[in-house]
């Protein structure tokens, strides 16, 4: 007979305590991208992604580095001492190298010592897994508090020529520090909704170590415009909860019309009128697993989300891959 | 906003599995068309819907691109739209070649 093997005591649910981000320094208006010779102007490019201007690294900053930063925010924001951390996610597709992960080196760099440290690759849709795998960790008793980190220095995987790439595309981090919520509290995490299109795996690319990224624009545009408004529905329905339910919807900032699609058909479903849209990407551009925490952040500073809103969350991207779920905002 | 004056909302636990269910495409489907004048009227609503072009402005003979300066994106998300209301496929390399509203209509005509 097989031997019988304990399992930790289950915890109710888990919420996010605290927020924190990272931009590099140095910004680039699309008036510098087309004064480098690339064949594209300010009007274009706000007009079809909306994006006004975009944070890109510096050569010697890396990812690791904005991770550091971004987790160490988020940290702070939390109340929370490093050594409180029992496990660090690091979501990223822009590593330069494959060994060592980046969660590792921001957990050692942070004061994290002895963590659980590992990255998750799910492209735009690494915030939201590896916020799923935060808050099923917790619940599950494999960890107490984890930090959860988007980290991309995409700049480096685009080719700074390629107009259909360059525009879009930019450098930054996001964390959020997950906890158990009190017992005589409601979870602050939702089901997580999310799955993939395999058949659509060529659309966004980086063919070998040598390649840049090159995508199928309007494949792609068409899937997310038709394809995550129901991602994002049904993490609402794992949740118990409806579209007038949302305060604000954070969808990863990919094109400002695809965000605007996704919008459109949330009020089509019974979202509220008043419903707040992340647009970071205006100024931050296309971070994929960062975009959305670096909303998150931008849009608390600036005083339009606030403690206790239910956001909605759902990343999409290469893979194509696709994840989300409903929170409530420390 | 802050949530001061309305209760948190409640956010459920997970049934189990209930998290990896593939989509399904079954969009609703508009009623059948039958004449050219309709698949026009149709189509003209959802143009207006999307590049918000006046209705009677939306004739056979005009293309999308270089009279009703529709762009790329837009014709992706009438494309969609299109697909929904009359039941149709139309994917991005017949996208590609209707040039004008007359084409869309006739392609509609001869796909339902
Ligand atoms: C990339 C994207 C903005 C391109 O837009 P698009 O309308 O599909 O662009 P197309 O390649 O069809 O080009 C349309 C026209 O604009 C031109 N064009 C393309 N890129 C341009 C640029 N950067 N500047 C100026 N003109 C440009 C093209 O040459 C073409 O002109 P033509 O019709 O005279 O030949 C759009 O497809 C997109 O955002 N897709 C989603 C991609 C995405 O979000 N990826 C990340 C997911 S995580």
């Amino acid at each position: 007979m097989s031997p019988r093997l304990r399992q930790l005591p289950p915890i109710a649910g888990a919420r996010i305590l605290g927020l924190g981000s990272r931009q590099p320094q140095h910004i680039v208006t699309n008036a510098d991208i087309a004064a480098r010779g690339v064949q594209t102007t300010d009007e274009w490019i706000r007009e079809r992604v909306g994006i006004v201007e975009r944070h890109l690294a510096r050569e010697d900053e890396s990812v690791v580095d904005m991770a550091v930063d971004a987790g160490a925010k988020a940290l702070a924001d939390a109340g929370l001492a490093p050594a409180e951390i029992d496990a660090v996610l690091v979501a990223t597709c822009t590593m330069p190298s494959p060994i060592p992960n980046a969660a590792g080196q921001t957990a050692e760099r942070i004061g994290v010592r002895g963590a659980h440290a590992f990255d998750i690759n799910a492209a735009c849709a690494g915030f939201c897994y590896g916020l799923g795998t935060a808050s099923d960790m917790i619940r599950a008793g494999s960890a107490r508090h984890v930090l959860v980190i988007g980290a991309e220095k995409l700049s480096d995987w685009v080719d700074p020529t390629d107009r259909s790439t360059c525009i879009i595309f930019a450098d930054g981090a996001g964390a959020v520090v997950v906890g158990p919520a009190d017992p005589d509290e409601r979870p602050g995490i939702g089901p997580i909704a999310a799955g993939s299109a395999g058949d659509l795996v060529d659309t966004i690319v980086v063919a070998n170590r040598h390649s840049f990224i090159r995508q199928e624009g309007q494949e792609v545009y068409r899937w997310a415009i038709t394809e995550i408004a129901p991602v994002a529905l049904r993490a609402l329905a794992l949740a118990g909860l409806t579209a007038a339910d949302v305060d604000v919807l954070v969808p990863h900032q990919a094109n400002l019309r695809i965000i605007e699609a996704i919008a459109k058909r949330m009020r089509a479903a019974g979202a509220r009128d008043d419903m707040v849209v992340a647009d970071d990407i205006v100024r931050s551009g296309n971070t994929s697993s960062a975009s959305i925490p670096l909303a998150l952040d931008h849009m608390r500073a600036e005083g339009r989300v606030g403690s206790g809103d239910l956001a909605l969350l759902v990343g999409f991207g290469a893979g194509l891959s696709y994840a989300g779920q409903a929170v409530v905002l420390p | 906003m802050t949530a001061a004056a309305q209760p948190l909302p409640r956010i459920g636990t997970m049934p189990r599995d209930a998290g990896s269910t593939p989509i399904t495409g079954d969009r609703q489907k508009g009623p059948m068309p039958v004449t050219n004048e309709e698949i026009l009227r149709g189509l003209a609503k959802i143009v207006h819907e999307v590049a918000g072009i006046e209705e009677n402005e939306i004739t056979p003979e005009k293309s999308f691109v270089d009279e009703l300066d529709i762009d790329s994106l837009s014709m992706v998300e009438i494309a969609v739209q299109v697909e929904d209301h009359f039941g149709v496929k139309v994917p991005d390399d017949v996208l590609a070649n209707l040039k004008t509203v007359g084409d869309a209509v006739d392609y509609v005509a001869k796909t339902t």
